[in-house]
């Protein structure tokens, strides 16, 4: 009866180690949109928001779509005398537990050089790229 | 008895503060300074630079309306758009008062942004809205009257020359100006001032202040 005990307490264990021990990253996109900008303007951005209920952190590394020549992860940086500049990050973190909001006046996909003209209603696809969780497809619409 | 008195003048004081407080409150809500912007009181200073339709422009020749004065320029993703959007609201917000508001765009990047491309940009969030553009010497001198800083931020975050898209950044002030129908500077909005239902109530003030006058 010990034994049974015994081996029922260590089946137990091997089956809980993979869940504790070996974390994952679960990453969710949420509400992605693309503003719609004037048919002469090469440039847009691209919100969202990014959320990782894993164990694990994660890092946006990069992003594609065919919609444009390049996709950049963008931060507008607004001081206090109402200067806003941009700034280029090569990757983001996307910690465990917690969403990142990719919204106007803050970070964003900067799409550049867009191939056609976007309005309001147009669906984009994206390709988020992560470090741990891989390629993941959107859609996101324009408005 | 002494416990009483002490009672009596500690809630007294209490109400005075009370009283004083409303008080307070209520004339600050009368006030005819409390807007939502900033107030900064002074005389918009005028200048004269090409529209959308290349013609010539000038301030003064606004007077009578409410103009808003806004800075970007049409390569930017981020910032311009949602400033051009919020000023929409904001007239969709006054409804026929609108009439009486003008947004002016000056662009802090005259060398792409000519009249043509303002006009494919500017009129697009609303079709009153009006893209003003100048030689680069024009736009700097508007800029330093208007304390307004930009600079061209170039490829100064690591973009290689060997990128195929002929484009750069600018970094420059997002506050928006407002000149009363007299033509003085009286509120700015900086970025965290910007709600367009907040705007249209000021708007509407500085409206009835002029009625108010004539």
């Amino acid at each position: 009866m010990r034994n049974v005990k015994k081996i029922l307490w260590e089946a137990l264990f091997i089956i809980l180690i993979p869940v504790y021990s070996f974390g994952s990253p679960k990453i969710e996109i949420k509400e992605p949109w693309v503003r719609e900008v004037p048919p002469v303007s090469p440039v847009t951005a691209v919100y969202m928001v990014i959320e990782n209920e894993g164990n694990e952190d994660d890092r946006l590394i990069d992003v594609s779509t065919e919609a444009a020549s390049q996709a950049e992860i963008h931060d507008t940086l607004i001081d206090e005398k109402g200067i806003a500049k941009m700034q280029r990050f090569e990757s983001m973190d996307i910690p465990s537990g917690k969403g990142v909001e990719l919204k106007p006046g803050g970070s964003h996909v900067m799409l550049i050089g867009l191939k056609k003209a976007l309005k309001a209603g147009d669906k984009i696809e994206l390709n988020l790229k992560f470090e741990k969780s891989g390629i993941i497809k959107i859609q996101a619409q324009v408005k | 008895m002494k416990h009483n008195h002490s009672a009596t003048i500690a809630l007294s004081i209490l109400a005075l503060l009370g009283w004083g407080l409303f008080s307070y409150q209520y004339i600050k809500s009368k006030s005819k300074d409390n807007y939502v912007g900033i107030p900064y009181y002074k005389e918009a200073p005028n200048f004269t630079l090409t529209n959308h339709n290349g013609e010539k422009v000038f301030l003064y020749q606004f007077r009578g309306k409410v103009t808003l004065i806004v800075w970007g320029y049409t390569h930017c993703p981020d910032i311009c758009p949602l400033t051009l959007s919020m000023l929409r609201d904001v007239m969709k917000e006054l409804g026929e008062l609108s009439d009486k508001v003008q947004v002016l765009y000056i662009t802090v990047d005259p060398v792409r942004d000519t009249p043509e491309r303002l006009k494919g940009y500017v009129p697009h969030f609303y079709e009153r809205f009006i893209g003003l553009t100048g030689t680069p010497k024009e736009i700097e001198k508007v800029a330093k009257d208007y304390n307004v800083f930009f600079i061209n931020h170039g490829d100064s975050y690591g973009r290689s020359e060997s990128d195929t898209w002929a484009t750069y950044l600018m970094t420059h002030t997002t506050t928006i100006y407002l000149v009363d129908p007299r033509g003085k500077l009286l509120i700015t909005y900086p970025y965290d001032k910007f709600d367009s239902k907040g705007m249209a109530k000021d708007i509407r003030k500085v409206l009835n202040q002029q009625e108010e006058r004539n």
